[in-house]
């Protein structure tokens, strides 16, 4: 195989040049009004708003940071100026049932018309009816009538003293009622008199008494009747004249709202509850008419709380939902997608240790909001909230909002609550969150996929071409407008989308993920501040790439303390049997750096197992450990057809304590084990990282420029000697975008970065012999790695064969 | 009609109050409190036993019917009685010492207006309050212990006496801001025009305004009716007024649902 030849410098780093950019600064280019890159969002979101059926609800997916929200704003904002203004909602009184206030329906800007109107209606009602009651008419008419009754009273009763005077005897009002006494000369007769009557005349007289009893018992038992016949009448009369008072400001009313087939019902339930309830309208006010007691001092805090008499508050309009102004559909977003946030509550006040509510403590959620338009909502937060999430789906499903106790609905409080009736419900709801959250949800959740059925994926990355590099261009140039900072020049520009290519990890695409860029763009505005600069440079840009760094750092720089201090052993020079510099990534918050790991190999006779020690004390995670079952493979399937694997390997990341996942190492541990196979040694000058396939194919890992820096600033702190480098695979080339030192070391010819395809193109620069290949004759090439290897095996097998599986003086060999 | 005065002033020294436990009575009570606490007069309370139920309640033969509740031996009006004077006195006690008013109280018996004539002869204001007794059919009286000078209606007819009687009322009307009424008596139009005048003059000299009605000798059914109408919180009048002579002073009693001043 022919000798690999390290990568070129222009592989490491892919630049941009700032004078292929047309401009000078940002400022002379145009802002951005719309995200790009995005194709497929963009398609998905003119989908999910043009679809008018059930369940076509949105989710937008992707990475927080992305400007997933401004992009989905902007596009429903658009969209939502050409639709209509939708519906006004009031809540009244339902008079026959009043926890189950009723809800009126009104063209846009008439609920706030609406509820003026009410109230004026109820102000003149008022003056009319207290007018009315005033009157003279009025006065004279309920005088008649009571003096009708009184007269009839009277009559009764005179009759009955006049049949009494007959036979001398009176009818006399006492304290508590009518009293039958013997009179003379008009008086009552003194009971010394009445005594000295003969008995005879005494008996006559009790006898009269007697005969008078029955008949005025019989003339009181009627007078409850004719109480009774007295309030029906006045109440007639009142009735009628309060008809008449209220009917014209009614039907004025009625004349304005006549379209509104809702508000005629209702304002004829009006005018018949305050036919019904007129003397308590008069009453409430008159509190201090003369008659007429003192208000309690439970009634006076009970006005003022409830802002007026409470009959009147019968008559208010609650507007829950006001478009008056609006253009357009309404398009909200909720904050706090609490579960009474997004439907509504009634609240209640508390008045002498009783909690009292109405309609007119309705309040409205964002559901109501957004009613007829669209609803943005941060899934996760939706989630969080207790009930929100169910809540906002009944509501879906069933196409209204209802407001519920959620304390009564869990059967936590039995008070009789209210039970407003419901509120048709027609939005797009759009739920903004993360992929894994999308995943989950559409996977244990069976309502999710019948409810939200576009989902809105957004890119991580776009492609680093032609067309996107101008628009990127431009996004920088929007943002730092819209942030009013510094402009970048182009070598700003240029430096800021090769930091986009390695936050992309592939220096063919850029970052989509906005807000990384944004923050990039905020610091660098902020370090050329500091120097005193007008427009931002590449220098700034680098700055506040180092300094972001630098401040997270602290851990990366211990570890690498502990290498060169030799408390963890990494050799970087000579070459050692069994032995390679694996490396692996670490991240720790935002901060993600590399660092090598020696990964040793030790061989024995054995059954052909490879013990992956990691795997054994559960450090190994089952990424790592299905790399080993991988290389196991390759082995059994390049060594072990001929004769039986008999060794046991035993594989481990020495000095780690920390847990192993992933098959970035799988190759590495390959090496090593064929370096021990082979007995030959491997160039600790190298490190490796590439995953493996059981054809001993090299494949593409994570984290390609971190693990090379890693290995470089070790190399760079034990001293560079020209030798040292990376193998890394050949497919992780287009991912490389390193850091100016080590292109620059590279470029010098100190450091080196070799693409690998295959276990034998590594092992071959390794060990620096060459791999084999097999002959048709079984053999492998005489002397290479592979025929080593395969020797050794054939050596393990025959010692095996000859311990046999029962034998009783069976040795270990360990190399 | 009397000769017309020019000037009358009041001096109130002694103020008797003649009142039952009803409503009316006790608007009477506090509003002859009010007045002894402003007049810094001495107040007299005077509860009057009909002379005619304390026969009734004697009699072995009597029964009481009552408008609610079953009927009962008359022996038991004896008990209501005096329940009624111990609670008048209690409440005309309390509310005195309250206000700080040198009071004093005490029963009588007899016909209630002779008995309220006789026993309050001395007094410069005759204060009455009692429901009405004559009407067999019980009537519901609101309380109204605040409202006596509310709407006080005075009758003048150019007599010293309505003229006192005038001066008071537009005193009472004037310390609580009531609205006043004075309704004219003359014999004709003309004469009632003049006296209007004179009314207005003395007003005038005391800054108040009131409303005027005149009336062409009216009677008292008359009068009775329009202090219902006008719904008078009380009606002020000369202890001389002719209208009270002749069982007119039991009809006011007996008609009218307000308290009644007599002014001496």
């Amino acid at each position: 195989m022919a000798p690999t030849r390290p990568l070129d410098p222009d592989k490491l780093y892919r630049k941009l040049d700032p004078a292929s950019l047309p401009f000078k600064t940002t400022e002379e280019l145009e802002t951005l009004s719309d995200a790009f890159g995005q194709q497929r969002a963009v398609e998905a979101v003119k989908f999910g708003i043009g679809i008018r059926r059930d369940g076509y609800n949105m989710f937008a997916l992707g990475p927080t940071g992305m400007g997933k929200h401004n992009f989905i704003r902007r596009h429903i904002e658009a969209h939502a100026t050409k639709e209509p203004v939708p519906s006004d909602w009031c809540y009244v009184n339902n008079f026959s049932e009043p926890h189950k206030p009723k809800v009126l329906r009104l063209p846009a800007g008439f609920g706030m018309r609406f509820r003026d109107e009410m109230a004026r209606l109820v102000d003149d009602v008022k003056s009319a009816i207290v007018g009315t009651f005033e009157s003279e008419q009025y006065r004279a008419r309920r005088e008649a009538i009571e003096n009708e009754l009184k007269e009839r009273h009277e009559q009764a009763f005179n009759e009955v003293q006049n049949h009494a005077q007959e036979k001398n005897i009176s009818l006399i009002r006492t304290p508590m009622g009518l009293g039958l006494a013997p009179t003379k000369d008009g008086e009552v007769l003194p009971p010394e008199e009445f005594r000295k009557l003969d008995q005879t005349r005494q008996d006559k007289i009790k006898a009269d008494i007697a005969s008078l009893e029955g008949e005025l018992a019989n003339v009181m038992r009627q007078a409850p009747n004719w109480q009774r016949e007295f309030r029906d009448r006045i109440r007639a009369l009142n009735r009628e004249v309060t008809e008449s008072a209220v009917r014209h400001p009614i039907d004025e009313l009625r004349h304005r709202y006549q379209e509104m087939t809702q508000v005629l019902p209702y304002l004829t339930e009006v005018q018949e509850d305050i036919i019904e309830n007129a003397d308590e309208i008069l009453a409430a006010q008159q509190p201090e008419a003369e008659g007429q007691q003192q208000p309690s001092q439970m009634q006076v805090g009970l006005r003022r709380t409830l802002q007026g008499p409470p009959v009147l508050r019968r008559y208010q309009v609650n507007v829950v939902v006001d478009h008056r102004g609006d253009a357009g559909a309404p398009v909200v977003y909720e904050d706090n997608p609490t579960y009474v946030n997004l439907a509504g509550r009634s609240e209640q006040m508390a008045m002498f240790g009783a909690l009292f509510t109405d309609f007119n403590l309705i309040k409205p959620g964002a559901l109501h909001r957004a009613n007829g338009g669209y609803l943005i909502l941060d899934a996760r937060k939706v989630l969080l909230q207790p009930y929100a999430w169910e809540e906002l789906k009944r509501a879906l499903r069933s196409r209204d909002i209802r407001i519920e106790s959620l304390a009564e609905n869990l059967g936590w409080s039995t008070t009789v609550t209210l039970q407003p009736e419901p509120i048709p419900l027609s939005v797009k709801v759009v739920l903004i969150g993360d992929r894994m959250l999308y995943y989950l949800l559409a996977q244990a959740d069976p309502d999710f996929s019948e409810l939200f059925k576009v989902a809105i994926d957004f890119e991580d990355r776009i492609e680093r071409d032609g067309d996107n590099l101008p628009l990127y261009a431009r996004l920088l140039g929007t943002i730092v407008k819209q942030e009013s900072m510094r402009p970048l020049d182009a070598t700003a520009v240029a430096r800021v989308v090769e930091h986009a290519s390695r936050l992309a990890g592939d220096n063919e695409k850029l970052t989509a993920h906005i807000r990384s860029i944004a923050d990039l763009l905020r610091e660098a505005d902020y370090w050329a501040h500091q120097a005193g600069r007008d427009t931002v440079t590449r220098a700034d840009v680098q700055q506040a790439i180092d300094a972001k760094r630098y401040r997270a750092d602290r851990i990366q720089v211990d570890s690498l303390e502990q290498i060169t201090q030799g408390t963890v052993l990494i050799d970087t020079a000579g070459a050692k049997v069994g032995q390679v510099n694996g490396l692996s990534v670490m991240q720790i918050g935002e901060l993600m750096f590399g660092r090598p790991t020696r990964i040793t190999a030790r061989i024995r006779l054995g059954r052909g197992e490879v013990v992956d020690i990691e795997r054994e004390v559960a450090l190994g995670g089952p990424l790592h450990s299905k790399g080993v079952l991988i290389l196991s493979g390759f082995l059994g399937q390049r060594f072990g057809e001929a004769h039986p694997l008999a060794l046991s390997v035993s594989l481990v990341f020495e000095q780690s304590y920390g847990g192993v996942d992933g098959d970035s190492a799988s190759s590495t541990e390959l090496y090593c084990i064929l370096s021990a196979l082979s007995d030959l040694p491997i160039k600790q000058s190298l490190a490796v990282t590439g995953s493996v396939n059981q054809r001993g194919d090299v494949q593409a890992i994570g984290g390609v420029n971190e693990k090379i820096e890693g290995y470089f600033d070790v190399c760079r702190a034990q001293g560079l000697t020209g030798d040292q480098g990376v193998m890394i695979p050949a497919s992780n080339v287009r991912h490389l975008m390193l850091r100016e030192d080590v292109v620059a070391a590279c470029a010098a010819g100190k450091f080196h970065i070799y693409p690998v395809e295959s276990i034998d193109q590594g092992i071959e620069i390794l060990t620096g012999v060459e791999a084999g290949t097999l002959g048709p004759d079984g053999k492998w090439t005489e002397g290479s790695v592979n025929a080593r290897a395969a020797a050794r095996l054939a050596e393990f097998a025959e010692r095996a064969r000859r311990f046999g599986p029962a034998g009783a003086d069976r040795k270990e060999d360990t190399t | 009609m009397r000769t017309p005065t020019r000037r009358a002033s009041v001096q109130v020294r002694r103020i008797v109050v003649a009142a039952d436990a009803s409503a009316p009575g006790r608007a009477a009570l506090d509003a002859a409190i009010r007045l002894a606490q402003r007049l810094e007069a001495e107040l007299e309370g005077l509860y009057v036993e009909d002379i005619n139920l304390k026969r009734l309640a004697e009699l072995p033969v009597a029964r009481e019917f009552r408008f609610a509740g079953a009927a009962r031996d008359a022996a038991a009006i004896a008990e209501d009685l005096r329940n009624e004077a111990m609670r008048l006195r209690r409440a005309f006690e309390e509310a005195a010492s309250r206000a700080r008013v040198q009071a004093s109280f005490r029963v009588a018996e007899g016909q209630i207006e002779h008995g309220i004539l006789a026993e309050g002869g001395a007094a410069d204001l005759l204060v009455i309050g009692l429901e009405r007794r004559r009407s067999l059919v019980p009537t519901r009286i609101a309380a109204t212990t605040a409202a006596i000078a509310s709407r006080p209606m005075v009758l003048y007819d150019g007599s010293e006496g309505s003229a006192r009687a005038l001066a008071l009322a537009s005193r009472l009307a004037a310390d609580d801001a009531g609205a006043l009424t004075v309704v004219i008596r003359a014999a004709t139009e003309a004469e009632a025009l003049k006296l209007r005048r004179d009314a207005a003059r003395i007003l005038a000299e005391r800054d108040h305004g009131a409303r005027f009605r005149s009336a062409v000798r009216p009677s008292l059914f008359d009068l009775c009716r329009a202090v219902t109408a006008d719904g008078a919180s009380a009606l002020v009048i000369a202890s001389d007024d002719e209208l009270l002579e002749g069982g007119g002073f039991r009809q006011l009693l007996d008609d009218l649902m307000c308290p009644v001043i007599v002014v001496r």
